[in-house]
């Protein structure tokens, strides 16, 4: 019994931190409806920018202030003014990608600002962590586990009182489940949501600089981890129950610190099912309760109202410019291959290599979000997959790459295949953390094993051998053309597929389940095959990439990488092939750029700011910056083309205007 | 009746949300060759009944068959290819498709059971059959003209069409038509009345659920009257309206 509670007392503090951003999220959730994916970013801003204060000489307090009651709510102010606001209520995707971008942007944006050198953990704030204040079953609390449960105390009072004031809460959530509603009666609901955003920040904030001292060394990557644990306790209670999250945080703790005790530590459990609990249980939370899955799906009455997307401007431009721009585009194509082949050196070509090889990956974005319709944040794990596949089946078994990629590709197919059965029941937000779990469980538990994602030095794997050409040998244009054929095929593929009806089908899906399941499409079926397809894709470039550098370790395909994959796709253009390969290219070129600048701004961080930064034009443009760019284009080519008359690509967006079609107003139920 | 026209049957169905009960043990058969009105006042049950059918609801107890068949426990697309077609009150049509794609993927969806390994890589066009069946439909909902038009730029009278329509194709056994007249003018409130009236003929039989009393009066053979979930009366639109219970409950009159 007392080994029992030596190992469960110490999970109790642990345990208040989850407990802590779970309240965060529910009040945040309970308030506004909205499930705010940035939540771990902003808590870290605030516990970055208090850690420098203080390490600058700041008193705690003051930095306290500066960084949660001042910065935080700064924050939440400037995106809900230059973000949130200007997307559509409806627009699931839109709102997910956009907070996925703020996940990933601000914590570049905070180390480009301070600098990225380590930074330890900062003092706590009023307690001293290396005094014993007494012991509890005869484990002793130190001064920071005993502040940690007293702040959760605290946290929890005031969020009870918050909740349960009732006109405020009434105003925010009608503000927030349709802002022009609202409007028609009076109240200023953008006021109202920028209050809210900036009472979400806050909570963020303070969760964040509480936390901090809790670790050795500040990293986002805890904060991640952090909100994905939260994110299950609070799952526990539905998003709705304080007390359950609160249970259900530390009950989280406490089950990690009995694992952490009683488990040896070289053992299997140890290492691979302790750092998983929180992610299976969320998966699992995911899966079973039918509640989550109605979360954030929001039925704005007056979306009806809103304009559809555009068409994508090749279908609309005029039949002569649609030749001509063809024409001219595979001449640049074809230029551009050229050029590769002959005067660019090499460690540009080198760059567009690998431009086309994340194209590949990113052309499974466009199956999976483009034409499925459905955000994953696991595309990198699938490419991890195939990588991983791969290199082990070179290494350890002489088997050529090409071949090991193939098998690769099949083998994240049946992982994409499996991991799709429990997403089933699942759409929009639910579905991408359901991803997002799977993303962090893998890296956690799965690639960190040697016989899956290699040795911490790196798994070496080989350039491929097509006859008597070897790859490796003959610089990296030979692998050029190799990436190019690979991605040629993919593209025409996808086009296919596209076309088929299988892609009419996944059109009618994406547009309304209900409309397409009730005239016999089979919605677990497209969801199974649109997965399947899209993993095998990304376990193909991953294998391709592996192969191209040369070395590959599990840091390469981590979770980071899915969603800055998914932010850098949808913003340049997820409907369309070219679109895919325009991300895949600019990624590279874009980070290649950069990387002259001097110092910290040159070391990757940027590139990642620049295309976050590219999500706040899509909240204006849904269809891609790129495909505005072009329609934009087009139609002043097309005016100064045949001045007087209107364009047809101007006549047939008119003609997608919403008439006067109105949704019914309410759900009458007869 | 012939053995091959048994229509749809609704045993001892029952829905309760929470504390209030949707629907109370409610049977109502509707035959293939007949055009069932189901009237009652909102919140009657009404809406909750058609989604108990199509699959969207699973109810609490009760049983739908349809030609004999059990529907219990499948899922909405399954019970599609079986023959059940239906229509929504908030209308669930895909905006970035034409009328003609809407018709043709409905078409080809039920008729095939949806799996095929060649609707992978075909060009997803319809075939001949399904062109002729694609065309006639286009003739009956009067939208031949406007057939390749994105159905997000048609009026929402357009829009409802194209659901029955749609709910059409692939000669379904039964049509759950919920409250397709709402948002119509008189000329299209027209087209819809004769389309649902020549489908009885066709050995489709039609549960129309309408608050149009001229258009129920009009085009039903029979009706059925639902209140808080009960079934109170169902016969002829005449014979019903004279029902006293059906007067208290629905025309809100005093007995």
């Amino acid at each position: 019994m007392s080994t029992f509670l030596s190992y469960a007392v110490p999970g109790v503090p642990f345990g208040c931190t989850y407990a802590i951003v779970a309240m965060g999220l529910v009040l945040t959730y309970r308030t506004t409806g909205v499930f705010n994916f940035a939540f771990g970013a902003q808590a870290f801003v605030s516990a970055f920018t208090y850690t420098v204060l203080v390490g600058r000489g700041v008193g705690v307090w003051p930095a306290f202030v500066l960084s949660v009651v001042v910065l935080a709510p700064a924050l939440g102010w400037v995106l809900d003014r230059f973000l949130f606001r200007r997307i559509a209520p409806t627009n699931t995707t839109a709102k997910l990608v956009s907070a996925v971008a703020v996940f990933v942007a601000l914590p570049e944006l905070v180390t480009l600002i301070f600098g990225s050198a380590t930074r330890f953990s900062p003092p706590t704030l009023f307690m001293n962590p290396s005094i014993v204040y007494f012991h509890l079953f005869s484990t002793p609390i130190n001064g920071l586990e005993f502040e940690t449960v007293i702040v959760t105390a605290v946290v929890v009072v005031v969020v009870n009182a918050v909740l349960h004031s009732r006109v405020l809460g009434l105003t925010v959530r009608a503000a927030v489940e349709s802002p022009r509603l609202l409007q028609l009666e009076g109240v200023r609901s953008d006021r109202v949501l920028s209050a809210t955003w900036m009472g979400s920040s806050l909570m963020a904030g303070l969760a964040g600089v509480l936390l901090a001292p809790q670790y050795p060394t500040l990293q986002f990557n805890d904060y991640a981890v952090l909100l994905v644990a939260a994110l299950a306790a609070a799952a526990l209670g539905n998003l709705a129950n304080v007390p359950l999250a609160l249970v259900g945080g530390i009950a989280l703790g406490v089950v990690e610190g009995l694992g952490s005790g009683y488990f040896p530590s070289s053992s299997v459990w140890h290492t691979g099912l302790l750092p998983a609990i929180p992610f299976l249980l969320l998966a699992i939370l995911l899966v079973a309760r039918g509640r989550l899955r109605g979360l954030e799906v929001s039925e704005d009455p007056l979306a009806g109202s809103d304009p559809p997307p555009p068409m994508p401007i090749t279908a609309t431009r005029g039949p002569e410019l649609d030749r001509v721009i063809k024409l001219a585009g595979r001449a640049l194509a074809v230029g551009a291959v050229a050029s590769v082949l002959t005067w660019v050196p090499g460690n540009w070509a080198f760059t567009l290599t690998t431009g086309l090889v994340y194209s590949i990956i990113f052309l499974s974005i466009t199956l999976i979000t483009g034409m499925g319709g459905e955000v994953s944040l696991c595309q990198a794990t699938f490419a991890g997959v195939g990588a991983f596949i791969a290199a082990q089946l070179a290494v350890h078994h002489g088997v050529p790459i090409l071949l090991g990629a193939v098998i690769g590709a099949l083998g994240a197919l049946v992982v994409g295949a499996l991991g799709a059965l429990p997403a089933l029941r699942l759409r929009g937000l639910p579905l991408a953390l359901l991803t997002l779990a799977l993303a962090l469980l893998a890296d956690n538990a799965v690639f960190p094993y040697s016989w899956a994602g290699g040795p911490a030095t790196g798994l070496e794997v080989p350039r491929p051998q097509i006859g008597s050409v070897n790859l490796a040998t003959t610089s990296s244009k030979g692998f050029f053309v190799l990436a190019l054929v690979v991605l040629i095929v993919c593209a025409l593929g996808v086009k296919l597929v596209q076309r088929a009806t299988v892609g009419r089908y996944l059109d009618a899906l994406r547009a309304s389940p209900v409309g397409a399941e009730s005239v016999g499409i089979n919605p677990s079926a497209a969801k199974v095959f649109v997965f399947a397809l899209s993993a095998g894709l990304a376990g193909l470039g991953g294998a391709l990439y592996a192969s191209l550098q040369q070395s590959i370790t599990p840091a390469d395909f981590n979770y980071q990488f899915s969603l800055i994959f998914v932010v850098v796709v949808v913003t340049t253009g997820v409907r369309t092939i070219e679109g895919a390969i325009q991300a895949g290219v600019g990624f590279v070129v874009v980070q290649q750029l950069l990387s002259y600048l001097p110092g910290r701004w040159g070391s990757g961080g940027l590139a990642i700011v620049f295309f976050a930064l590219a999500a706040l034009t899509y909240a204006a443009h849904p269809e891609g910056v790129v495909e505005f760019e072009k329609r934009v284009w087009t139609q002043r080519f097309e005016r100064r083309l045949n001045r007087g008359g209107p364009s047809p690509g101007a006549m047939a967006m008119a003609a997608t205007t919403p008439a006067d079609r109105s949704s019914e107003a309410g759900d009458r139920r007869g | 009746m012939a053995e091959g026209l048994a229509g749809l049957a609704i045993r001892s169905l029952s829905v309760r949300f929470g504390g209030i009960s949707a629907l109370d043990d409610v049977d109502l058969d509707v035959a293939r060759s007949e055009l069932l009105g189901l009237i009652g006042p909102n919140g009657a049950g009404k809406s909750t009944l058609v989604n108990c059918v199509g699959g969207q609801l699973t109810p609490d107890a009760g049983s739908v068959a349809l030609g004999g068949v059990v529907l219990d426990g499948m899922a909405p697309f399954r019970r599609a290819r079986r023959g059940v077609g239906r229509t929504f009150q908030r209308i669930a049509v895909f905006p970035e498709l034409t009328v003609r794609e809407h018709l043709f993927i409905a078409a080809r969806a039920r008729r095939r059971g949806g799996a095929r390994w060649s609707e992978l890589v075909d060009r997803g066009r319809p075939n001949a059959e399904e062109s002729a069946e694609v065309e006639a439909t286009l003739e009956l909902i009067g939208l031949t003209e406007r057939a390749d038009v994105e159905v997000a730029a048609l009026p929402l009278g357009a829009c409802r069409l194209v659901e029955t329509g749609r709910a059409l194709m692939g000669r379904p056994s039964v049509i759950l038509a919920d409250e397709p007249s709402s948002g119509l003018d008189a000329r299209e409130v027209a087209t819809l009345s004769s389309l649902l009236r020549s489908l009885p003929g066709q050995g489709i039989g039609v549960l129309l659920v309408e608050h149009d009393l001229a258009m129920v009066a009009e085009v039903c053979d029979r009706v059925a009257v639902l209140d808080l979930g009960r079934l109170i009366a169902q016969g002829s639109f005449h014979a019903v309206m004279a029902d006293p219970e059906v007067r208290r409950a629905y025309l809100g009159e005093v007995a």
